[in-house]
């Protein structure tokens, strides 16, 4: 079965709703409350309202932020000022039920229980979120009624998902939790490169994901960039595109206070399909100079705009990120066209040659900075190789 | 004497009754009952109220389940000086230790499977663990049908004497699973029960021998120290009948719980797969 796609919302979330309806990119999207105020998740149609999951936002329930201090549930608004052991002690229950209503009489098409962020590899993290949020969820959701699937959200770190053990006990926490249906996982790398190249957590990913798969739960994987390629050998259900980093790089910092921060705005940057990379733009008059007529940029109706004389390549232009949500869910959706070893087999063959491309574009002389270049590409094979080993594809 | 001693008032009421287990803080008697006839009759004595409360507990749910998996309870009395009765039906019955050669033909272990996984099912529907399945608490009644045994009371006094680390673990470790053994307490679930049926399943095959003993494995040193190590005897499934149920054990056998069967369901559909398929290659 190939891979549902789910539009990751924040920021600028007006280009992905244009993508999903003018180009028909992706299956679903997530809502995200920190960007949008509770009426106007509510003024969505009922089209979009139905394919859509609304992803609570919790991480961070003690901090004040003016979209989400809109939805009456969320836990520093509840109860008045969170507190660990106040919250669960009088505040979980009614914050649970009117967060369960919310997702409900809004007909999302699935429930979301929250999460709550949690740096390092704390011996109290099941405890934890199961008294805060699993078990006033499920008795909401048994209060209520249960008539759509549940997910469970999850923010877990490299480090907790690289230990066997603690792994291990995450698993079986997560699949003994018999009311949900599926997990909504987030990974969080600290601190994050533009791709991840760290083979250990590459495979132990790959492994955590399948486990869960394996246990006929829904996978749904938030907050990815292009390192979805490499995970969709584990079979996870849904996947996520977003457009700028923030979207497709999990970053606590962004869901702190309103409190402005100067981000300096980054270089703008083309998904490419053959190099499975974002290349710097700057890079992509002196590509065209040695290759020539190259059929190496994917072609679509937005290259058609950003390939002229006066485009002006900046960051911020909507044609970057709805170029990305085409190209790179038409590859995820070509990949886990094949399913098992074969994908793994695709999968491969795709990396493979994007590395031949980047030799000959070395050859010709274009030496791409490392945020442009392939050197992520070795990782993921041989990550990819040891999850191939070990389910006999290899 | 030892604890019929402290219940001479109880057991004067049933002149025939007749002791069939003596341990720690119980024992339990045949008695013929004027009411429910040929019963079992437990005594014991408790020493903290957080016992008593679970005892009651348990007694509540059995109690609620009306199984012929199960013994029936038919009476239950908590007396003001620590002291409880239970009384419980008698089932004509040998345990499974004692017929363990009676099982070695695939289709009727995995039938044997089949019914002691319906009987479970209830108890983990009540998201009970019953943390002790071996084949001394499996009784074979007169007409086949397994009935399930000692559901936690006799080991919540069991509990009470000996030291909080071994708390969690089943008396008779052989059959525990690495979660009980290394006492993850967060990881003990319904799935716990899995693995001491894999075992169990699998001892049958081998004719009686236990699947992570060290002499047929030819490494470790113990059972036990097998079991942490995931270490079982897998040469009986060149048979191809139990070639059949390799998948079967394989995930009863799961080293954690989330390598198990998540949905009970899901494990009697592959019991019932694999039923069909022995029977059609005879």
């Amino acid at each position: 079965m190939s891979v549902e796609i789910f539009h990751q919302l924040g920021f600028r979330s007006q280009w992905n709703f244009q993508s999903l309806n003018n180009d028909h990119v992706g299956d679903s999207v997530i809502l995200a409350p920190s960007h949008m105020e509770r009426n106007e998740v509510e003024s969505l149609s009922e089209r979009i309202k139905y394919i859509s999951l609304f992803d609570p936002q919790f991480f961070l329930p003690n901090v004040q932020k003016r979209k989400l201090a809109t939805y009456n549930f969320f836990p520093d608004i509840v109860a008045e000022g969170f507190q660990t052991n106040e919250y669960s002690e009088g505040y979980s229950d009614e914050c649970a039920i009117q967060c369960v209503a919310f997702q409900k009489s809004n007909n999302f098409r699935m429930v979301i229980i929250p999460t709550r962020y949690v740096s390092g590899m704390s011996s109290n993290y099941i405890p934890q979120q199961q008294q805060l949020f699993v078990t006033p969820f499920v008795n909401a959701i048994d209060q209520i009624g249960k008539d759509r699937p549940v997910l469970l959200q999850l923010v877990l770190n490299d480090d907790m998902i690289k230990d066997q053990e603690y792994a291990a006990d995450l698993l079986n926490w997560i699949t003994g939790i018999t009311v949900i249906d599926g997990v909504y996982l987030i990974a969080d790398i600290n601190p994050r490169p533009k791709q991840l190249r760290d083979i250990d957590f590459l495979y132990a990913y790959l492994r955590f994901i399948n486990a869960l798969v394996v246990n006929n739960l829904y996978v749904l994987l938030g907050y990815l960039n292009t390192e979805a390629a490499l995970l969709t050998l584990a079979s996870p259900n849904g996947v996520t595109i977003g457009s700028y980093e923030n979207l497709r790089m999990f970053n606590i910092r962004n869901f702190d206070s309103d409190v402005a921060r100067t981000i300096r705005g980054p270089n703008a940057r083309l998904y490419v399909s053959r190099l499975l990379q974002w290349i710097d733009t700057n890079y992509l008059g002196a590509i065209i100079r040695v290759l020539g007529n190259t059929d190496l940029f994917d072609d679509n109706h937005y290259k058609a705009v950003m390939f002229t004389p006066s485009y002006q390549w900046h960051f911020s232009k909507p044609e970057l990120y709805k170029h990305y949500f085409l190209v790179f869910s038409q590859q995820l959706q070509y990949i886990t066209s094949f399913q098992g070893a074969d994908r793994y087999h695709v999968f491969c063959d795709l990396t493979e040659e994007a590395l031949l491309h980047y030799a000959h574009l070395r050859e010709l002389g274009v030496i791409l900075d490392q945020d442009s270049d392939g050197s992520h590409l070795p990782t993921w094979l041989t990550a990819a190789n040891l999850f191939a080993a070990e389910q006999g594809w290899r | 004497m030892g604890m019929a001693e402290n219940f001479q008032d109880i057991l004067s009421t049933f002149p025939d009754a007749q002791l069939l287990k003596e341990g720690g803080q119980k024992a339990a008697f045949l008695i013929s009952h004027p009411e429910y006839g040929k019963s079992v009759l437990k005594i014991g004595t408790y020493s903290r109220a957080q016992t008593l409360e679970r005892i009651k507990r348990e007694v509540k749910t059995l109690l609620e389940i009306d199984s012929i998996y199960y013994p029936k309870i038919f009476d239950f009395q908590i007396f003001p000086d620590n002291r409880f009765l239970i009384i419980e039906q008698y089932v004509d019955s040998i345990p499974l230790s004692a017929c363990l050669d009676q099982y070695v033909d695939p289709i009727k272990v995995l039938s044997l499977l089949r019914e002691l996984v319906i009987g479970l099912k209830i108890l983990w529907g009540k998201n009970i663990v019953h943390r002790d399945i071996k084949p001394d608490n499996l009784l074979i009644a007169s007409d086949g049908r397994p009935i399930i045994i000692d559901l936690g009371i006799a080991r919540l006094l069991d509990e009470e004497s000996i030291t909080q680390t071994l708390a969690l673990q089943p008396k008779t470790p052989i059959y525990a699973s690495p979660e009980q053994l290394l006492n993850r307490k967060a990881s003990i679930d319904i799935r716990t029960d899995q693995f001491n049926l894999g075992i169990i399943t699998l001892q049958l095959l081998l004719c009686g021998t236990h699947p992570f003993d060290p002499a047929i494995v030819a490494s470790g040193e113990h059972i036990i120290g097998n079991i942490l190590e995931g270490k079982w005897y897998r040469g009986a499934f060149t048979n191809p009948d139990i070639k059949i149920l390799q998948p079967l054990i394989e995930k009863l056998l799961g080293r954690e719980p989330y390598m198990r069967f998540r949905c009970p369901d899901n494990l009697m559909m592959q019991i019932d797969e694999c039923l069909k398929a022995l029977k059609n290659e005879r």
